[in-house]
């Protein structure tokens, strides 16, 4: 059935957000929000040590403070194990013996009330053998003589520096540790990796070579709703209550660790807060949180709850990929042909876990967007005495292409050209090469000259651009200056649909199964749009159920900006398999062809003669109700070349800044972003997804990095609520949002549709920092942008910028 | 025991008297139980306003984030001015007059800063939305017809991690014309 011909009611419009009335009236209830009356409340106990061996662990006086259930560390016959390298990664630090950075998991408690659990769990006491100072940097940990956090893995791969994580785990060591990936555009369709040869002739060919080397901090989540998770058991089976964005990843990953089948738990999602990978898949804090409140509750025999301080959660939480660092070199020809690009990339993966994507994701980000001569890429995961990296809203992009957008730039001023202009003729075309997880992809759809003209229009570039090293504008110590950016992010990546199932209920109405998580991009009511167009019904008429890992189908959840084209795609595909049987069940009762039927209006009717109908109620009515379902699906294959194809998330962005060159402050005066999300099912909530992104993007740019302290056993000093610093209103200057719609952009998506939320995040920070040179003349490699910072690269104070 | 005899024993206790949402309550407090003994008084002397309001009394349309005072998250109207619930004792609080979310509207009678913040898309995940609503209506209680900038200086203790911002003006601008229109207050 050809998906472009149902017509549009709901898609496109600009509905009000289904859980905008719960959220505006307080009646949504979240995690925090969900009590029992015998519910006690559980405490993790963390490591204040970065490298340290526990020696004993004595919970006894803890255990004598009245108010206290349980306790459980490495002497319980436990339910929790530490793996270190295989797919689930770490629990509680005591199993394993050893401390690997500070504020690891080192023991648990339940007590009667909070208060009486934070007090309790501080006699706990624990015997800690430090082993040595910690190492607090990727590159330092890579150094010979460094202190080896996991020794027993250093012979499984003795070709490797110390410290490399290996990919995969022992099981899978097949995977080399540091994967280069190499291409180039004549020979990457034959499958065929291209070799550094390509490279060198690349370097020949060039007329400037420019090699930089950059720097990225590590930046928290802060979201505003705390981890917590609320655990229930019913004989065998628990329930965890859980705001989790990936139901069946943290299904998959907490009954492995609790050791039960999936059938003996279920987790519930309602309402998730902006979370941004927090609570995400892959390895993470908030897994163990709702692992641990299992634990307890399975101990206690008493529902539990345990919920972190937004503090607590800063510090240990995973963060985005850093610290990282990034060593880029690029050749370019005088006419503006980018002849090659080579990239290093050496990222922390903290102190417990494999790095399979924390290896992939930077390097992919690493070469940027364009049609270079040939691209080579590697990345070198370090196991560091800090907490993990992981995802965070455009996971390794936002991270990899601030630094690949700020360098190119360094690389287009040598040829003197417009950097618009230059985008604009070598940015990456579809049927080109892409990368993911350092293997070479077919780019399906995506239009980066339209995007950067509309953007460049709306910005005023012609006007504005003074030429490399002119500022627009000088008024004493302020310099202001314009930069741009292109950024290429993930759709859903080579994931297949979501399962999903539409039931239509005996009234006429309509529910969709899905396991899709909406923390605020809209997902679930876009899902209801597009389900009401496809049925024929109401957008009032539908509604998206909760995620529960018990009754809605299988699916990624919501994480890799998959929500749209993928959870979305999965239900739109159920959607027609309900209509579908709709039409068969019509075209029996009215004696007519399936063909000579259509359906809206909440009918099936006859084109010919539309008094000639049935309503869904009643043809639901004669079969007792049904379902409609999609099966999830693989990747798709491109036919002629037999690699994977697909669309990715592409953005244009432009900034203006002013600088105060006295303070080292920078105010963004002004943002264009331009977005290219296929379709826009809602335009309202792309454009909250473009402003928020310019936000988030900001954040990130501006002030977003933790701020470990090696004199303190790497701790982030600046990780409490107080101190980390997320934009506000008076940050918020102007920000042009700028949907670009091309269905023709995501072929591969039923409807053409594609995620956007993520990928608009990714040029903020390097159209900011591009911005900044053209104030200042100084070129930033370090982040983040903050005054001090600033006034180091100014050479104002002592120090690197 | 007598009723008589009762009431001698329940004068002799602490109260904390609040009026919420018009609604009065009676709260014993409090200061020579051990922490453990939950149900032995309503609040403890070192119990903020926040966990009161949302633990003892159910009000959980209040959010709860920072702890720290830095959010706005936790914000409710006292005595008609923006205070933030995580950092007031509920000791301090004898006598007050407080509003939260829920006296302001319900989800079928919608009052007119949340319906503006509905129909102009105020709020992605909405973890912020109830603190950012109470403080619209501070905001709009003293300065009926503001303008983006007066929006922007009142409301930038309210933090919104999806960065909404440009929504959030738009629904309070929203809000000012509906509530004008209505004759200037609820």
């Amino acid at each position: 059935m050809a998906y472009q011909t149902i017509p549009l009611k709901y898609i496109g419009k600009r509905v009000i957000k289904k859980d905008l009335i719960p959220v505006c009236t307080g009646t949504a209830e979240f995690v925090a929000d969900i009590q029992f009356p015998d519910m006690l409340e559980g405490v993790i106990l963390k490591s204040p040590y970065a490298h340290a061996r526990i020696k004993s662990i004595d919970t006894s006086a803890a255990e004598k403070m009245p108010g206290v259930v349980c306790t459980i560390t490495d002497k319980d016959d436990t339910i929790l194990r530490h793996v270190l390298l295989s797919d689930v990664q770490y629990a509680l630090a005591s199993i394993a013996g050893k401390v690997f950075f500070a504020g690891e998991d080192v023991a648990l408690l339940a007590a009667e009330t909070k208060e009486v659990a934070e007090e309790a769990i501080k006699l706990i006491k624990v015997d800690y053998e430090v082993l040595s100072p910690g190492v607090f940097d990727p590159k330092e940990a890579m150094q010979p003589g460094a202190v080896v956090l996991h020794p027993e893995y250093r012979q499984l791969r003795p070709d490797l520096p110390d410290n490399v994580a290996p990919i995969g785990g022992p099981q899978s060591v097949y995977m080399r540790a540091s994967r280069g990936s190499i291409t180039d555009r004549e020979t990457w369709k034959s499958g065929d990796l291209a070799t550094k040869a390509h490279v060198q002739q690349g370097k020949k060919d060039a007329d400037f070579i420019v090699s930089a080397n950059y720097y990225t901090g590590a930046e928290a989540h802060a979201s505003l709703e705390a981890n917590g998770a609320i655990a229930k058991w019913d004989g065998d089976e628990v329930t965890i209550w859980s705001a989790t964005q990936c139901t069946y990843d943290a299904l998959a990953t907490v009954t492995e660790f609790l050791e039960i089948a999936f059938d003996k738990c279920m987790i519930v999602q309602k309402y998730t807060a902006g979370s941004f990978g927090g609570k995400g898949m892959g390895k993470n804090e908030y897994l163990l949180v709702m692992i641990y409140a299992a634990a307890l509750a399975k101990k206690a025999g008493r529902p539990v709850r345990v919920l972190q301080e937004i503090d607590e959660m800063n510090v240990c939480n995973h963060h985005s990929c850093g610290p990282i660092y990034f060593d880029m070199e690029c050749g370019i020809k005088k006419d503006g042909k980018p002849t090659f690009i080579e990239s290093t990339v050496t990222v922390n993966v903290g102190g417990v876990q494999n790095g399979l994507f924390l290896a992939a994701f930077p390097a992919n980000a690493a070469t940027g967007v364009y049609r270079y001569g040939s691209v080579y890429t590697e990345s070198w995961p370090v196991w560091c005495n800090l907490p993990l990296s992981g995802s965070r809203r455009s996971m390794g992009d936002a991270e990899g292409m601030l630094n690949s957008e700020r360098f190119i730039d360094e690389v287009i001023e040598k040829t003197g050209l417009d950097p618009v202009e230059w985008r604009k003729k070598w940015a990456e075309v579809p049927g080109g090469p892409t990368i993911d997880k350092l293997t070479w992809y077919t780019l399906a759809g995506g239009n980066y000259p339209a995007l950067i003209t509309k953007a460049a229009d709306a910005f005023g570039w012609k006007d504005k651009w003074k030429g490399w090293g002119v500022p627009t504008a000088v008024n004493g110590p302020k310099r202001r200056g314009v930069g741009c950016a292109l950024s290429l992010h993930l759709s859903g990546g080579h994931w297949g649909e979501d399962a999903a199932m539409v039931r239509i209920n005996l009234d006429g109405t309509v529910e969709v199964l899905s396991s899709g998580v909406d923390m605020g991009q809209g997902l679930c009511s876009a899902m209801c749009q597009c389900v009401a167009d496809v049925l024929g019904v109401r957008y009032e008429d539908v509604r998206k159920a909760e995620s529960n890992s018990r009754y809605t189908p299988w699916g990624g959840g919501a994480a890799a900006s998959k929500g749209t084209s993928k959870v979305i795609g999965g239900a739109i595909k159920a959607a027609f398999d309900a209509r579908r049987q709709l039409f068969n069940l019509a075209a029996a009762s009215l004696k007519v062809k399936v063909e000579d039927l259509d359906i809206g209006d909440g009918k099936v009717f006859v084109k010919a003669d539309p008094t000639k109908f049935q309503t869904i109620a009643s043809l639901a009515n004669s079969v007792a109700g049904f379902h409609g379902v999609s099966q999830k699906m693989g990747f798709k294959i491109d036919p002629v070349t037999k690699i994977g194809i697909y669309e990715k998330s592409l953005a244009a962005f432009f900034a203006e800044v002013e600088v105060d060159t006295d303070t080292g402050k920078i105010d963004v005066l002004r943002m264009v972003s331009c977005d290219d999300c296929g379709i826009a099912i809602n335009p309202d909530a792309v454009e909250a997804q473009i402003y928020g992104a310019a936000m988030f993007g900001l954040g990130f740019t501006m002030y977003g990095a933790l701020a470990f302290d090696k004199s303190h056993e790497g701790v982030a000093i600046n990780a409490s609520a107080l101190d980390y610093r997320i934009p506000s209103f008076l940050e918020w200057g102007d920000i042009v949002p700028i949907i670009h719609e091309d269905p023709a952009d995501a072929p591969t998506t039923p409807l053409g549709m594609k995620g956007m939320g993520e990928g608009a995040n990714v040029p903020v920070g390097p159209a900011i920092a591009n911005a900044f040179y053209n104030a200042t003349g100084v070129r930033m490699r370090n982040h983040p942008y903050t005054p001090d910072n600033v006034l180091k690269a100014l050479g104002k104070i002592w120090g690197v910028g | 025991m007598s009723k008589e005899a009762v009431l001698k024993i329940a004068a002799k206790v602490p109260t904390i008297n609040l009026t919420i949402n018009g609604r009065e309550y009676r709260l014993t407090i409090g200061h020579d139980i051990e922490p453990w003994d939950v149900n032995a008084y309503d609040v403890y002397p070192w119990h903020m306003l926040a966990w009161t309001l949302r633990y003892k009394l159910g009000l959980k349309g209040l959010k709860l984030s920072c702890n720290r005072g830095v959010c706005g998250t936790c914000a409710v109207i006292m005595d008609g001015k923006l205070i933030l619930s995580c950092m007031t004792l509920t000791a301090q609080c004898d006598g007050k007059k407080i509003t939260t979310i829920e006296g302001l509207g319900t989800p079928t009678n919608l009052h007119p800063i949340q319906q503006a913040f509905v129909e102009n898309h105020g709020f992605q995940c909405g973890f912020c939305a109830p603190g950012m609503i109470m403080a619209t209506k501070a905001l709009l209680d003293k300065n009926p017809d503001p303008t983006v900038e007066d929006v922007k200086r009142e409301l930038a203790g309210n933090l919104c991690r999806c960065g909404n911002y440009p929504f959030i003006a738009k629904s309070v601008l929203a809000a000012a014309a509906k509530l004008k229109k209505q004759g200037g207050g609820e």
